[in-house]
């Protein structure tokens, strides 16, 4: 078999597999993880609505991230089909798409959750921010990742160093990041209670939680994938670009630690309290 | 948690109803000095109403010197409570409360409770 097929195939498995991990079923372990993870209680008759939603969310995230998978890929699909043009499509930009799909989507299943209050015409008066659903730390994170990266990119751009298509997309990738989780996080905390009390606002603060670290955690990703191919850039081909290697592989890990694993427990009901 | 509920088939208008019962907790002082009140737009999701009804009853509350507006930092309560703070009360009520949680009810089912004895 042609050496370039197996190329091509690998993106193409990859991306086949994260869509049929996408679209297989919420099991009862994963309603249980989210049970413990964020300490609500979720009743039988609830179980559904929750697997739905998680469902969903995560249909939406894994399936732009096999969408950016094969967009990373097209340098190798371009060999099938044009060797020539294939090296058109090789830059770091191109290769970060599926970071950058996994931010956008992971804001896309935020914005779509259209949630209509279930006991109806009453109101907890509270005031609900995003760093009660997600640790205010990661944010700071965030946003200092963001302003490294445009202030490196503009000491790039203004010192020519390094390719100017990459500074200006990498900036724009860090903006992104930042825009799409200040968005998301308005539209997380804004978005209509479940129910004033009781169990079900527990679930309801679980998913917001669930949302928000889904989100926060892409988008540190995505920033700091962006801060690595800045320092990649500026740094050319000396020892200096391993640190960007370095930032690029510790931000995919807080991904990971986030959007998987940090706990946060929700605030807890009136009557819990 | 305080919380508000509108009657939708009463005869006193949404923003009233609203309004009558954010200036009664700030009056008994369950609403502080300095407590900031939830956005318009985010009250007025979890009631189900349109933001301008929440938005009209805010008014009034700032028009009676309950609350004050402060721009991008919200609606905030100005007014001390006008009665002595009900603190035997709530301590008794948190104490109700917490016990009616250890036991698994709702705040509606505990609510309910009170109202079987009253």
């Amino acid at each position: 078999v042609d050496g370039d097929v197996i190329a091509a195939l690998i993106p193409t498995t990859i991306a086949a597999v994260i869509l049929w991990r996408a679209l297989l079923p919420v099991r009862d372990a994963a309603i249980q993880r989210f049970v413990d993870r964020f300490s609500v209680r979720v009743e039988p008759e609830d179980v559904p609505f929750v697997r739905a939603r998680l469902r969903r969310s995560r249909a939406v995230r894994m399936g732009a991230i096999a969408v950016g998978v094969l967009v990373a890929g097209l340098p190798l699909f371009m060999n099938l089909i044009e060797p020539t043009r294939s090296g058109d499509f090789a830059n770091a930009v191109l290769g970060n798409a599926w970071i950058a799909a996994a931010a956008c989507a992971a804001l896309f299943a935020e914005v779509m959750v259209v949630q209509r209050p279930i006991v109806v015409r009453r109101a907890a008066i509270e005031v609900r921010r995003p760093h009660d659903y997600v640790a205010s730390r990661w944010t700071r994170l965030l946003a200092a990742t963001g302003v490294l990266t445009l202030v490196l990119s503009g000491i790039g751009l203004a010192t020519g160093s390094g390719d100017r298509f990459e500074l200006v997309a990498s900036a724009a990738g860090a903006v992104i990041a930042v825009a799409a989780t200040w968005v998301g996080l308005r539209q997380i905390t804004d978005r209509s209670r479940l129910s004033p009390d009781g169990p079900l606002r527990q679930i309801d603060d679980g998913l917001r939680c669930y949302g928000s670290h889904h989100l926060v955690g892409a988008a540190i990703g995505l920033a700091t994938v962006s801060l690595s191919t800045v320092i990649a850039a500026i740094a050319g081909a000396s020892w200096l670009s391993l640190i960007g290697l370095v930032v690029a592989y510790l931000g995919l890990w807080v991904w990971w630690g986030v959007a998987r694993d940090e706990r946060l427990p929700v605030r807890k009901t009136a009557v819990a309290r | 948690v305080i919380a508000a509920s509108i009657d939708p088939d009463s005869a006193v208008p949404p923003f009233e109803q609203l309004r009558t019962q954010l200036a009664a907790a700030i009056r008994a002082g369950l609403l502080v000095h300095g407590t900031r009140l939830p956005p318009i737009r985010q009250l007025a999701g979890d009631l189900a109403l349109a933001p301008n009804t929440v938005a009209r009853a805010y008014r009034e509350l700032e028009g009676a010197g309950l609350v004050e507006g402060r721009g991008r930092r919200g609606t905030v309560v100005t007014r001390d409570a006008e009665t002595e703070p009900p603190t035997g009360l709530a301590a008794a009520a948190g104490t109700y409360l917490a016990e009616a949680g250890r036991l698994g009810l709702t705040l509606d089912e505990a609510v309910s409770v009170l109202r079987m004895l009253g």
